[in-house]
């Protein structure tokens, strides 16, 4: 009986997990400086397919990646990219090598790298999985995606295959 | 006695005072000096320092919308705990940053302050966001039969394709300088240095770019989207219509003069332009008018794309035309009327993960305005799959020249009819280098030829 019922505590934490990490969205932070406190799901496309390079204010935007092994930047990669993971650094370099780039976007190796140049760069702009927001400072906020908050009904950036 | 004494002591102070007097103008000679080195230098500090700001504010003023907010926040120093350990990893096409938790001391936050230029703003003429990246390839190539002006060479061999240094620099929030040199290793032995595109680039806002100087026309989807480096294109040789002006192609692929673009951005689709007017061809095929431009007619080419990403993700496809006058060749009396050039052209493109499918075709009309018109056609069509490294594919090339055509009839080139297949292989060794093998079989003028080409393609 007693194993019966870790057996059962264990399997309700597993489906738990499970269920909860299955689904988790992903957030869109920016600097707290950045006027833009929500932006349609087309505007974020434009936006990391650099087609869409300024805020509506005028400021640069600039990329900002979690590491590509990330969750993240994998799910930016297959959903919003729909390229393979290995031909992101070609797909930025062709970017560059046409003209459609200045500069390449930036690649943080830790999540601290990622607020530190967010919190740094007034148009930078960059995706944090939700149960890292708290960790994100006074200098970043987290903005609406076709006005749904991480974790409210009908927020489209949700990572299903993490 | 006593008087030559006296004499003597005199001598003496006379002596000492001399030497105290100079040791003191010794000093003050070594004080001056330290005197005049610091305020030397502390005032080149200051005009250094004066200088790089004035230099800063102009390169930011220029062409930047710049928030005031922004520089409300910009004025107030920001803290925060790390330390200064920015490493830019150059093996990676990102910049990456590696920032660990520290407490900032007064020389890290000078030293961050600089390095926040190069996280984001990149203005300071110090670290300009220079760019210089390479490109290159070595082949190897079997052919059974040689037609054209290879008649001579040998059938196997092994060739330097291009060695490619590409160039960018951010000039300002909104301009950027943009080069591509190639050195060529021609048949003869001789390497040529050709400045392949060279412009600048200034971004408006997303409806409207300019680029003025050296480019590649907007002419299709291959011609704007690969350019010199073999690395980056699939194949190992770009297709028969495409290929460059020194190579034999029969499209004008490089223009000099300007060029605006742009993105309407809708809900569900997008619709991308180009619009070029440039000097245009010189009096024959390999020809590109740099300099100076033979007559006064203008080239004119524009490409319009729509992208419905939300009915066919990754499909791209539109029209492109081109206009232009080639100058007539004095020295030729095959040649002495100009001729009127009108290229229509489309593409249709779609790319989505492991699938490439790429087709385009090209309608060349050069009319000698005697009422004689030439037709030429020609096109491709390409397809690819990636499996983990491996990346088969296939293309189908077709080009049909017309024989009486005085401008391709008159050139350097042999323009021959081609009716090619392509099967090839692509791994990719690494991220920046890939090795290519393919098989072509193809009908010159009708005589049958297989080729095997291996390419090694990188980038550094």
């Amino acid at each position: 009986m007693k194993y019966f019922s870790v057996i059962l505590i264990a399997l309700f934490i597993f489906v738990v997990a499970f269920v909860t990490d299955a689904c988790a969205s992903v957030a869109v932070i920016v600097n707290k400086s950045n006027p833009a406190s929500d932006v349609s799901y087309n505007d974020l496309k434009h936006i990391l397919e650099v087609k869409k390079q300024r805020w509506d204010n005028g400021e640069k935007i600039t990329l900002v990646f979690k590491p590509i092994t990330s969750n993240e930047t994998q799910f930016l990669i297959n959903k919003m990219y729909k390229i393979r993971s290995e031909n992101f650094y070609q797909y930025w370099m062709l970017k560059s090598y046409n003209n459609e780039i200045s500069e390449y976007p930036k690649m943080a190796e830790s999540l601290s790298g990622v607020i530190a140049l967010v919190s740094k760069i007034p148009g930078a702009v960059c995706f944090i999985g939700t149960n890292e927001i708290t960790q994100c400072g006074d200098n970043i906020k987290v903005i609406r995606v076709n006005g749904k908050m991480p974790g409210e009904d009908g927020y489209p950036l949700i990572n299903k295959e993490k | 006695m006593m008087k030559m004494l006296n004499v003597i002591a005199v001598f003496i102070a006379v002596i000492m005072a001399a030497c105290v007097h100079v040791n003191a103008v010794e000093m003050n000679e070594k004080e001056y000096a330290r005197l005049k080195n610091r305020l030397t230098s502390e005032f080149m500090q200051k005009l250094k320092d004066e200088i790089k700001h004035e230099l800063i504010a102009e390169l930011k003023s220029e062409y930047t919308i710049e928030p005031k907010q922004k520089q409300e926040i910009k004025q107030k120093p920001q803290t925060v705990n790390l330390t200064p350990a920015i490493q830019t990893q150059t093996s990676s096409c990102h910049e990456t940053y590696d920032i660990r938790e520290e407490k900032l001391t007064e020389e890290d936050e000078l030293e961050l302050d600089t390095a926040q230029y190069r996280l984001g703003e990149g203005l300071t003429f110090k670290e300009q966001m220079l760019t210089i990246r390479g490109f290159g390839n070595v082949d190897a190539r079997y052919m059974d039969k040689h037609v054209g002006e290879s008649i001579n060479q040998g059938n196997n061999f092994f060739s330097l394709g291009e060695f490619d240094l590409f160039i960018t620099s951010k000039l300002s929030n909104r301009i950027s300088f943009f080069s591509e040199t190639v050195f060529e290793f021609e048949s003869t032995g001789e390497v040529v240095t050709d400045v392949e595109r060279l412009l600048i680039h200034y971004d408006i806002n997303s409806l409207f770019k300019v680029d003025v100087g050296k480019f590649h026309t907007p002419i299709g989807y291959w011609n704007r989207l690969y350019h010199h480096g073999a690395w980056f294109q699939t194949t190992v040789e770009r297709p028969e219509t495409l290929k460059f002006e020194d190579e034999g192609g029969p499209l004008p692929t490089h223009a000099t003069g300007i060029q605006l673009s742009g993105s309407a951005m809708f809900e569900g689709f997008d619709m991308n332009y180009l619009f070029s007017v440039s000097n245009g061809r010189g009096i024959d095929t390999s020809h590109q008018q740099n300099s100076v431009d033979l007559n006064d007619e203008k080239a004119f080419c524009f490409q319009l794309e729509a992208v419905p990403h939300s009915i066919v993700e990754g499909l791209r496809f539109g029209p492109t035309i081109y206009y232009d006058v080639i100058p007539e060749d004095e020295t030729n009396p095959n040649r002495a009327d100009e001729i009127r050039e009108i290229i229509y052209g489309g593409h249709i493109v779609y790319l989505v993960r492991n699938l490439e499918l790429l087709a385009e075709a090209f309608e060349i009309n050069h009319d000698e305005f005697s009422g004689d018109v030439f037709n030429t056609f020609g096109g491709y069509a390409q397809c690819a799959y990636s499996i983990s490294k491996f990346k088969p594919y296939y293309r189908y090339d077709y080009i049909n020249y017309d024989s009486k055509d005085p401008f391709y009839g008159e050139s350097e080139f042999d323009f021959l009819d081609a009716n090619t297949h392509t099967i090839g292989l692509r791994y990719e060794l690494s991220h920046f280098n890939a090795l290519k093998c393919e098989v072509s079989h193809g009908v010159f003028d009708d005589e049958d030829v297989n080729i095997i080409r291996l390419q090694t393609a990188f980038s550094f």
